[in-house]
């Protein structure tokens, strides 16, 4: 199984998925025009390496972020509960320093989920 | 009259009255919104209120109401019976807040349901529009452009201000439709 790779562009992060540590990152900003069809190839990735793992590291460092996306966070999120042990997932969840908005939605996602998510608050 | 010039005539009225309340008109755009145009007119905006060195908060607040009204614009907004997209934006600085003006062709049948969704929201405090918010993104249905109606609630909870809602009639199917979002530069 290959890698997974997506470039950054002004409305969508740069998501790099790494089937050596199990773990996906999402950085930059989320406001793509379709969010659903944007996601699609990021759950096949995850559900694929899902057959032949049993582990995974969730990482989001998100800047602006629509509505229609913070659904398919939280659904990318139920999506990696169902395949994997919950005590196997780590979410972890970065927020710049005084982002109030996005360290809040961090929150919510953490009572929403029921794996381990650690808050990062990082000071770019 | 055609029904391209009825929105056109609603348009420059709605610069006039900006006008006529000495409102500042910093950024106005009138025709369609695909992505790139939503791209560009955010970004713009977004360095504009960088160059004003507003707040950090602000600024992502700010940016964040733009890109739900202009993709609720783009995904929401109806064709007009020629199939195009004839919607508009106009935002305008204040002395305390800025005003921003979400304006799409909507049918006469569907803004009795979205009246109803505004004052929901502006009749309840700041928790209120929260528990809102995590019902429907628990509980909302998606539709296939990705959306569950968090789109003006996202835009209630940025702007800690009441909705304004306004809809002109074109004609006997479709009126043109104007959410105005108060953003306090505090």
């Amino acid at each position: 199984m290959e890698n997974l790779s997506i470039e950054n562009t002004k409305s969508t992060p740069k998501v790099i998925g790494n089937t050596e540590s199990c773990s996906l990152i999402m950085s930059g900003n989320l406001f793509p025009e379709n969010s659903i069809i944007f996601f699609k190839p990021i759950y096949n990735w995850i559900t694929e390496l899902s057959k032949n793992r049993d582990q995974f590291e969730l990482e989001f460092e998100l800047n602006y972020i629509s509505s229609s996306s913070v659904i398919q966070i939280l659904k990318a999120m139920q999506l990696v509960e169902e395949l994997y042990p919950t005590e196997k997932i780590k979410f972890k969840w970065k927020y710049e320093v005084d982002d109030e908005d996005i360290q809040k939605l961090g929150e919510e996602f953490e009572k929403l989920t029921k794996s381990s998510m650690d808050l990062i608050e990082v000071d770019c | 009259m055609t029904f391209f010039s009825k929105c056109e005539n609603i348009f420059n009225e709605s610069k006039q009255l900006f006008n006529e309340k000495q409102y500042d008109l910093i950024f106005s755009h009138f025709g369609e919104f695909d992505s790139k145009k939503i791209n560009e007119f955010s970004l713009e905006t977004e360095g504009y209120l960088i160059s004003k060195k507003e707040p950090k908060k602000i600024v992502k607040s700010f940016f964040n109401i733009i890109i739900e009204g202009l993709q609720n614009i783009k995904n929401h907004g109806e064709k007009s019976p020629k199939g195009k997209q004839i919607s508009y934006c106009n935002i305008a600085s204040i002395k305390d807040s800025y005003s921003i003006q979400f304006s799409n062709l909507i049918l006469n049948k569907n803004i009795l349901s979205l009246n109803q969704a505004v004052n929901r929201l502006n009749n309840v405090d700041a928790d209120g529009v929260k528990k809102i918010y995590l019902e429907t993104l628990t509980n909302g249905e998606i539709s296939k452009k990705g959306g569950a109606g968090l789109g003006i609630i996202t835009m209630a909870m940025k702007s800690k201000n009441k909705i304004l809602l306004n809809s002109l009639p074109i004609d006997d199917k479709f009126s043109l439709l104007t959410l105005e979002i108060k953003l306090d530069k505090k």
